[in-house]
């Protein structure tokens, strides 16, 4: 065999195990569902409307029983990709080149938008809010990609960047705005309005994060 | 196979005559073919170009210390002393170290684009993305980590020999000479994306993707105030709400459809079987339907949610659809109508 031949197998080889372990690690698991999550609303949704897929299939189902076969079901194959994974982890956690794609995945109806509100002498002015075009204090940044992701919640809350973060904005507020005496960062939530479905106009601040103006 | 198809050779005369014994032999010699690099090179710059605007946002925005600084220089990350981010380990904890990553991840992506030390320059830049990343979780994004995959497949790739720096040193013109050099890279690429594609509609496990749940998803997604570029309140109307509806459809289908474009290929490269479904697969446009539709879908989301480099990265990748030859052939059909 000359050596070309032998390159050529070898190259072969190589590229076979990433793609074999690209495309295994690629396979979407299932979440990292909780007895305790199933009981959120969405997630009751989301129960409700498969079992109705099950049941119009004429599969006997119901929310409780399809909430158990998911919870076995991820957490096998949260397993069995933990066993199959292990000859390629080292390469993705050196290099940071892991295959989860799970791009929108679940879309909520339940939505939030970040405010960030400046307090003196009593008044208090909201400064930036995500989509209202009149408070757009410091938008070049909130909304660059990479910060967004700083404070943008998952269903499970904010990101753990989410308290820096406001800290950062409460430092800049108290650095350019010297009358300012309180910030206030919260993350709005609210439901959209889903045609067909009763409007909620209800928004409830979350995630509340306060600071004072330091001492001198 | 339209893809990876045509204009190839087989690097060695032994690869070629195992080619049609064994599948096994044809697997090696899929990896042996050869084709002038210009699709890498195109690859290449186009990312670098993306990548670049991306940096020059976070320096105009001033977010390089709050992105990549430890906490107590002014960082919004937090990480215990004793699992600090290597890039810690060697630079001090200061804000000046989150410049010099910023730096750092500028001039590699530079040197990647004009093709200068083209191998080390993206070996370096997917090894400051990586601290990039270690040091703000959850500032790297699924894009982030797609370009670091392309980028790794490129420094092991003959995309600097034309186009390039290095092209002008070695040949003394910068387009370089357009020789044959290996096709795995492109290939490589291309199933990439089919993985990254077909991954990301499978793990669409929301009913809001689906008939039983009103195929809401594109509707809902656009009324996210983080996300949204506009107020699309008014996709509440009927006529909008549909269209909503439809393209989440086609979106989820365009994902889940991408080894069809692998499968196409591989039929177009065995002409010889005669069942039905290859016969069909190898007379419908199947990749070019495919990334028309990618096309439209990616350039939509750019119109209309903030999700900054990620659309247009991803074209960025997508000449690995094309065969050099049909990218020279397109290049001649820009010129003929380009006003003279």
């Amino acid at each position: 065999m000359g050596s070309s031949a032998r390159w050529a197998k070898l190259r072969a080889t190589v590229i076979t195990y990433f793609v074999l372990f690209s495309v295994l690690a690629a396979v979407p698991s299932l979440g990292t569902p909780s007895a305790e999550r199933l009981e959120r609303p969405f997630e009751r949704e989301e129960m409700r409307r498969w079992t109705g897929l099950f049941q119009a299939l004429g599969v006997e189902m119901d929310p409780e029983r399809l909430g158990r076969i998911y919870l076995s079901l991820s957490s096998a194959v949260a397993q069995s990709h933990a066993v199959a994974l292990w000859p390629i982890d080292w390469w993705f956690s050196l290099t940071q080149t892991g295959q989860n794609w799970r791009l929108f995945a679940t879309p909520d109806a339940s939505v939030s938008a970040l405010r960030i509100s400046a307090q003196s002498s009593g008044r208090e002015d909201v400064l930036y809010e995500s989509g209202d075009s009149a408070r757009r204090w410091n938008a070049g940044l909130l909304e660059y990609r990479r910060i967004r992701a700083a404070y943008n919640p998952t269903r499970s809350g904010p990101p753990p960047t989410y308290p820096g973060l406001s800290r950062r904005l409460s430092e800049q507020i108290f650095g350019s705005m010297p009358e300012v005496e309180r910030v206030r960062v919260a993350l709005v939530r609210s439901r959209v309005f889903v045609p067909g479905e009763a409007p909620d106009v209800q928004r409830e601040e979350e995630h509340v994060l306060e600071f004072s103006r330091p001492g001198p | 196979m339209s893809a990876v198809s045509g204009a190839v050779d087989t690097a060695s005369p032994s690869a070629a005559a195992a080619a049609p014994a064994s599948l096994l032999g044809r697997w090696v010699a899929l990896w042996d073919e050869r084709e002038p690099p210009t699709v890498l090179a195109l690859i290449r710059i186009a990312l670098a170009l993306v990548v670049l605007v991306d940096l020059a946002s976070v320096a105009k925005v001033g977010a390089q210390t709050w992105l990549w600084a430890a906490a107590e220089a002014g960082g919004i990350s937090v990480w215990d002393a004793a699992a600090s981010p290597p890039f810690y380990r060697v630079f001090s904890a200061n804000a000046g170290s989150a410049q010099l990553l910023w730096g750092g991840l500028a001039l590699s992506m530079a040197c990647v684009g004009v093709g200068c030390c083209t191998r080390t320059a993206a070996l370096v830049h997917v090894c400051l993305s990586a601290q990039a990343a270690l040091i703000n979780g959850p500032g790297d994004r699924a894009i982030d980590r797609l370009i670091r995959i392309v980028l790794l497949i490129l420094v092991l790739s003959p995309a600097g020999k034309v186009w390039s720096l290095d092209a002008k040193w070695a040949t003394g013109s910068f387009r370089g000479s357009p020789a044959n050099a290996p096709a795995w890279p492109r290939y490589l690429i291309l199933v990439q994306l089919v993985v990254m594609y077909c991954s990301a509609g499978l793990a669409k496990g929301g009913t809001a993707w689906y008939p039983w749940g009103g195929y809401r998803a594109l509707y809902l997604t656009l009324q996210d105030p983080i996300l949204a570029a506009a107020d699309f309140r008014w996709l509440a109307q009927p006529v909008p709400y549909l269209a909503t509806r439809l393209a989440t459809a086609v979106t989820h289908l365009w994902e889940l459809a991408a080894p069809l474009v692998l499968v196409a290929a591989y039929h177009r490269r065995r002409p010889d079987r005669g069942a039905v479904v290859p016969r069909l697969l190898q007379r419908l446009p199947v990749r070019n339907a495919y990334v028309a539709v990618g096309v439209l879908f990616h350039l939509t989301l750019a119109a209309t949610l903030r999700l900054g480099i990620f659309p247009f990265a991803m074209l960025a990748c997508f000449p690995a659809f094309f065969r050099p030859d049909e990218l020279a052939q397109l290049r001649l059909w820009l010129r003929r109508r380009a006003p003279s």
